[in-house]
């Protein structure tokens, strides 16, 4: 049986995460930075499921099986972002370099006081753009998030930013999504993953990605017809140390869905999002971060 | 068949005819779960339901309300909510 990452047990341990977030926060950036090698080795050699979904997505990407290589860059990429993140939520993001493209979008949202739903994926660090819009451009942003998925994680992150870390509605109780509506009604902004179907409402799309058909959520469809509001598609990548590019770039004015053949208005603006979402992994294959079966039958 | 109250008729038409579903509005038990098993509604479907029901009612369901889990657990606790709160 196909495990999904809901059920993957966090890998790593308390003990190191939290010494390598103190190294950071005291000794410095560098040596927390030199860690990243052999931890990035050890999940490597311990996590079977997550080192073989890595391969299966650069293999499909790149049409050439992938390596271990490719597999510990994938993951010191993810890891990297973490630590830079650790960064953002101490307040100490100064030596981040950052290139954006497309702020203007939000700010005319800001300027007229509408809200938007900000549509974004497991690419690149969305924590890390959270963070930083909250911080430093103080952004009414609210995100929709499960909170199960990584325990450990999330502990430090409350640790290291209550405030920032209670920016969020959580998602999996019947009455997660109640009062988004007033959220947005105000001016907010409302981020959302659309690249994991699990847990975000029960209706999904099968649509084809990366040559394959996968399972996307309908869930960000379905909130932006609702919400009555644009959709503006982003994402935080990493280019390199401390180097990250952000983009903001519309989706869609507004999302209409027709009362009959909505199931084929909803597949449609999916496979428009997992087109998006495919062309910007073909630029930067490093910066997906979905570390299990994404191509899995089940539906899940 | 249950026996529904006319305003508990009147909110499951809404349910019905906004969601979509191919339930008779009249044969839904009303101390059946709205949520997944049950009527098997999801956290957008109740999203979607909050703003029929402020639209129709005139009265708002806030994120922090401590009742919400209360409100949304089966359609006699959605009409019971209906009937305290409704300005219209």
């Amino acid at each position: 049986m196909a495990q999904d990452w809901t059920q993957q047990p966090e890998r790593g341990n308390r003990f190191w995460l939290w010494t390598i977030v103190w190294l950071a926060l005291n000794i410095g950036r560098g040596a927390a930075r030199i860690l990243l090698y052999p931890i990035s080795a050890f999940f490597l050699l311990f996590a079977k499921q997550p080192r073989q979904a890595s391969q299966t997505y650069l293999t499909r990407l790149e049409n050439k099986p992938a390596g271990w290589l490719d597999a510990f860059r994938h993951y010191h990429t993810f890891a990297e972002t973490i630590l830079d993140r650790v960064f953002v939520f101490a307040g100490r993001s100064d030596f981040l370099a950052l290139d954006v493209q497309g702020f203007n979008l939000l700010q005319a949202q800001l300027d007229k006081g509408e809200g938007c739903l900000l549509l974004g994926a497991h690419f690149g660090s969305f924590e890390l753009l959270r963070g930083l819009g909250l911080t430093r451009q103080h952004l009414p942003i609210k995100a929709l998030v499960y909170q199960d998925n990584s325990p450990i994680v999330r502990t430090l992150f409350q640790h290291l930013n209550p405030s920032l870390a209670a920016q969020v509605f959580n998602i999996g109780a019947a009455d997660s999504l109640v009062g988004v509506d007033q959220h947005v009604g105000q001016g907010g902004m409302l981020a959302i993953l659309g690249d994991r179907s699990i847990l975000l409402g029960s209706k999904r799309v099968r649509c084809e990605f990366l040559g394959e058909p996968a399972w996307f959520p309908a869930a960000p469809t379905l909130l932006a017809h609702l919400l009555k509001v644009p959709v503006i598609f982003f994402y935080c990548l990493r280019l390199g140390p401390g180097r990250y590019a952000i983009r903001f770039e519309r989706f869609a004015e507004r999302i209409e869905l027709p009362r009959q053949n909505r199931d084929a208005a909803i597949a449609e603006w999916v496979r428009r999002y997992a087109a998006k979402l495919e062309q910007h992994c073909r630029l930067a294959p490093y910066n997906w971060f979905n570390f299990y079966d994404f191509w899995s039958q089940e539906h899940a | 068949m249950s026996q529904l109250s006319p305003l508990e008729q009147e909110v499951a038409e809404l349910i019905t005819q906004s969601l979509n579903l191919d339930t008779d509005p009249g044969s839904i038990d009303p101390a059946l779960p709205l949520y997944r098993e049950g009527l098997g509604l999801d956290s957008i479907d109740i999203l979607e339901l909050a703003l029929v029901l402020s639209k129709a009612y005139g009265f708002q369901i806030k994120s922090d309300d401590p009742d919400n889990t209360q409100i949304f657990s089966s359609l006699a606790a959605l009409a019971h909510t209906v009937e305290i709160r409704r300005t219209k």
